[in-house]
């Protein structure tokens, strides 16, 4: 027998046999979508023939000696990937493709591995005549398609240069790669390459809004209305804007991402628990985490799913989808995923104008290949507007600006001209009697305002810190903590916290303290507070401090704020519409007003590089490290570390792997991210292999478990610029 | 087909690229022009006669050499130094078709020579190692397994240039007409093919000595 996998074992033409079933799979649920009858033929070649290299005797031999069979003579052992040899046994005169299907076929099936190992058709050439020339009788005897019975080096020189985006062919096969990668990835696993297809989440929806006697709001119902076409919508916040993105994603398999993870798992957990539509999937780097500890019982399956990129509807963070546009070796796999789904893009305000860059690329690339995009957003930079303008992606037709701004007036707003630390004793006092929340730059002015507070406190009954430097397990604690404290009518205290809370977690607090940074992010800011009620009072509940304020230069460009703080000047003591807001930030964010600053330079400097990308230049790991964008180390406190040696101890002893994997993940509960450059010389290695990449942090780390409060770790003065 | 094959050696050729004044650039092989009028100066031409030709061959290595060159200005001739780029130890394989009456006569007049050979430059003397004819059959690439290697750099004219096979691109020049006393060339769109490359999709000549044939223009 031709073997095809070790683990478990199966035959050449078992595994064959079920990527066909895939691939019949795949083109009855989506070819409605993806239209194309050269593509599904070539794709079905492409299946049928893409392992038939492995027949190569020193690859069956590396099967052969871990199953515990005799080995093979080997004539020839050269280190040839099966992939490379896969596309001479196909008989391409009996296939009726022309020269450029020729050329697609033989790629997409000599690169579905991705290596760096040269073509040396020399070396080929000795192969096929010593080795795969004498299998040609078994491959046709055990498996069922037509071998050719002549077989050389000729499709070799079909492999060696790659076909590239300006190749006219390119987008066909973008396709067949892509969706041979998908096909062959979900059959090793033993998964269906997509599920639940006619499981309609826009229904879903408005049945839970019909439950619940919710009427279609105007948003909604132009969602709904358009579901054909590429939408940008600019609408402000408790306006509906899930609901409506769900509604337009309809019956479509879809991709919806948002900036920050506890965002993603907010929004998760509604879709599937509130909403009742269980076939999501979730996709980002500590899902698998998430799906664990919320007690999902099949998490795995849930997990294995959407890393397959086979669930109906994905939440995702950028990095784990958006990464296309950066053409790493492999790219095809999402990029053609894409030519049948529509992709979601919320708060798209909160990237840095280089991440930005990425995401309006990809948008322009699915455009390109057939795919739909929805963008949200409460506020969208002109610039952003204009490239999509200038590229031809937007067309009066396919593509619609609508601002949905509600009439309801929430905010009134002070603006200090002093330091927040300045009105510590406000602060106390409001916090005795409200719900107040205080927003500032950065983690070391988060901990120095809580350190005031704390020192006069008086009365105060509540007092809590929350910010980027907990462990994952105690900023979880925290997270759920700020929302049953918001939701407590009862509870009266403060919230010191950073950013972080910006855009992630749906909380309403009567008054809002916080340092000024740029107006996107202010606004954003502002909808921590009176989220959803109307402003009912005389004095202002949002105050705004414009003195010694951290984080400029660093986390927020300089230029940006300068131009923020002159304009939220003239509303001090005034009540601010939706219209005020959006306006102020479509003005900060036109090509006018950021001529020559930073933030239009990273952003031009990155379209350039973006567009100027040669293809498979980088791997996917690197692509998504520069979508992170922050360099940063896994570290656990040092005493954290001290407190989990019998943890550290199972998990060096145990043997079984998901036993082992389970007790990793129990560690990285225990870890924190923080920027490279924050950790430097603060590190100690840990020296037990499966856990290399962890550092052991050398620094304090401070908090109380039970009463869910602390400062987290205390890196001292540098504690600066950290979200 | 019966084609004349020269094989042709110079211990040195520079086959200046037109326009390269600073610095004499050579083409790594003799252009049509060149061999041409090399061709015509063995038949005593008066005027052009039909003929295409398939230039291949390589060369050791390439050097520089550092010479006076004299100058026409207006009213003086004059001198100075300049690099010229320079071939070392170059083979070469011409094919030559015509009608059989002028290949005979290039047979006849190589073997009665009244000066030496040149190509290139004057002084680049060229030295006859073979004059033969030879039998040229098109090669049906369904017959062959692994395709064709290219052995020996070639011009293919870019009409020509089989499927997947890569080249540098040259405009060289091929014949002329005098119109108004100036020289207009007629031009060549080749590839200059290294050795390595190989045929895979198209039928190809070949000659009964099994070197490969492209010529200049269409049969």
């Amino acid at each position: 027998m031709i073997y095809a996998k070790s683990e478990p074992v199966e035959g050449l033409k078992e595994h064959t046999d079920r990527l066909i079933r895939n691939y019949e799979n795949l083109k009855k649920l989506y070819s409605d979508k993806l239209n194309n009858e050269i593509m599904w033929k070539l794709l079905l070649i492409a299946v049928k023939y893409h392992d038939v290299g492995k027949v190569y005797s020193p690859f069956q031999n590396v099967i052969r000696k871990k199953i515990g069979l005799q080995l093979l003579s080997e004539p020839i052992s050269y280190d040839i990937p099966h992939n490379y040899l896969s596309p001479a046994f196909i008989p391409y005169n009996k296939l009726n493709i022309n020269k450029d299907e020729m050329k697609i076929l033989i790629q997409s099936i000599g690169y579905h591995h991705e290596r760096d190992k040269e073509i040396d058709i020399d070396k080929i050439k000795e192969i096929i005549d010593k080795d795969l020339k004498k299998s040609i009788k078994v491959l046709k005897t055990e498996l069922d398609i037509e071998i050719a019975d002549k077989i050389g080096t000729k499709y070799v020189s079909k492999l060696i240069k790659r076909i590239k985006t300006d190749d006219n062919f390119y987008y066909l096969y973008v396709l067949v790669k892509g969706l041979l990668h998908r096909i062959d990835h979900s059959s090793s696993a033993h998964q269906d390459v997509e599920v639940d297809r006619h499981k309609n989440v826009g229904e879903y929806t408005l049945r839970y809004m019909k439950s619940k006697k919710f009427s279609l709001r105007d948003l909604q119902k132009f969602a709904l209305k358009n579901k054909d076409r590429n939408l940008i919508i600019i609408a402000s916040t408790g306006i509906g804007k899930t609901e409506s993105a769900l509604l337009w994603i309809d019956n479509d398999k879809a991709f919806f991402t948002l900036p920050l993870r506890v965002s993603i798992n907010a929004l998760f957990d509604r879709v599937r628990k509130d909403i009742g539509y269980s076939y999501v999937g979730l996709l980002h780097s500590s899902s698998l985490d998430y799906l664990d500890e919320s007690g999902y019982e099949n998490w795995e399956e849930i997990y294995e799913q959407s890393k397959m990129l086979s669930s109906k509807l994905n939440f995702s963070t950028i990095d784990q989808v958006l990464k296309f546009p950066f053409k790493y070796r492999g790219y095809e796999k999402i990029y053609a995923t894409m030519a049948y789904s529509k992709v979601v893009i919320d708060e798209i305000q909160a990237y840095k104008p280089s991440i930005a860059a990425v995401i309006l690329k990809g948008l322009e690339m699915i455009y390109k290949i057939g795919g739909k995009f929805m963008i949200m957003t409460a506020t969208l930079p002109t610039i952003y507007i204009d490239y999509l303008r200038n590229r031809g992606i937007i067309q009066e037709k396919d593509l619609v600006i609508r601002e949905f701004l509600s009439s309801k007036i929430r905010h009134k707003i002070s603006v200090k001209e002093k330091a927040i630390y300045e009105d510590i004793d406000e602060i106390i006092e409001k916090g005795k009697n409200s719900k107040v929340i205080v927003i500032v730059n950065t983690v070391d002015r988060a901990i120095e305002i809580y350190d005031y507070i704390c020192r006069r406190k008086g009365k105060l009954q509540k007092i809590y810190l929350l910010h980027s430097m907990f462990i994952q397990e105690h900023r979880a604690k925290l997270e759920d903590e700020i929302k049953d404290f918001a939701k407590d009518k009862n509870l009266k205290g403060i919230w010191i916290t950073t950013q972080l809370v910006e855009a992630s977690i749906d909380v309403d607090f009567d008054y809002l303290f916080t340092e000024l940074s740029t107006l996107d992010s202010l606004f954003q800011r502002l909808g921590r507070c009176y989220r959803k009620r109307e402003y009912d009072m005389n004095e202002p509940n949002v105050y705004i401090y414009t003195k010694d304020v951290k984080g400029i230069g660093s986390i927020y460009d300089k230029d940006i704020f300068e131009l923020s703080y002159k304009k939220i000047k003239k509303y001090n003591m005034k009540k601010l519409t939706e219209k005020d807001k959006v306006k102020m930030v479509e003005e900060l964010y036109s090509r006018e007003s950021l001529q020559s600053t930073e933030f239009v330079k990273e952003f031009e400097k990155a379209l350039t590089f973006l567009d100027n990308i040669d293809d498979y230049d980088i791997n996917s790991k690197e692509a998504q490290k520069i979508l992170r964008d922050i360099q940063s180390v896994t570290v656990v406190p040092r005493e954290i570390y001290d407190n989990i040696q019998d943890l550290i101890n199972q998990f060096k002893n145990e043997k079984n792997r998901d036993k082992k994997r389970e007790i990793r993940r129990k560690i990285m509960r225990k870890t924190v991210s923080i920027p490279i450059y924050k950790a430097k010389g603060k590190v100690t290695k840990v020296n037990i292999k499966g856990l290399e990449y962890i550092g052991i942090l050398e620094r304090k780390y401070e908090f109380d478990e039970k009463k869910i409060c602390g400062k987290g770790i205390l890196i001292e003065q540098e504690l600066a610029n950290i979200l | 087909m019966r084609v004349l094959k020269l094989k042709l050696f110079q211990e040195t050729a520079c086959y200046k690229k037109p326009f390269a004044f600073k610095t004499w650039e050579t083409h790594p092989l003799p252009p049509y022009s060149t061999v041409i009028g090399m061709l015509h100066s063995i038949l005593n031409a008066e005027e052009y006669i039909s003929m295409s030709i398939s230039v291949q061959g390589n060369y050791e290595s390439k050097f520089t050499n550092f010479q006076s060159i004299y100058f026409y200005k207006p009213k003086e001739i004059t001198k100075m130094p300049l690099n010229i780029h320079l071939l070392y130890n170059v083979n070469l394989i011409i094919h030559v078709r015509a009608e059989n009456e002028i290949l005979e006569e290039i047979v006849f007049g190589i073997k009665n020579l009244n000066e030496h050979l040149s190509l290139g430059r004057k002084e680049d003397l060229v030295r006859i190692d073979e004059v033969k004819f030879v039998e040229v059959k098109e090669i049906d690439i369904d017959e062959l397994d692994d395709g064709r290697k290219i052995e020996c750099p070639i011009y293919i004219p870019i009409e020509q240039l089989p499927e997947d096979v890569w080249g540098i691109s040259y405009r060289l020049n091929w014949k002329y007409k005098v119109i108004n006393g100036l020289r207009q060339w007629e031009k060549i769109n080749v590839k200059y093919v290294e050795s390595g490359e190989i045929i895979s999709y198209d039928n190809f000549l070949q000659d009964e000595e099994g070197d490969l044939i492209y010529f200049n223009t269409p049969l």
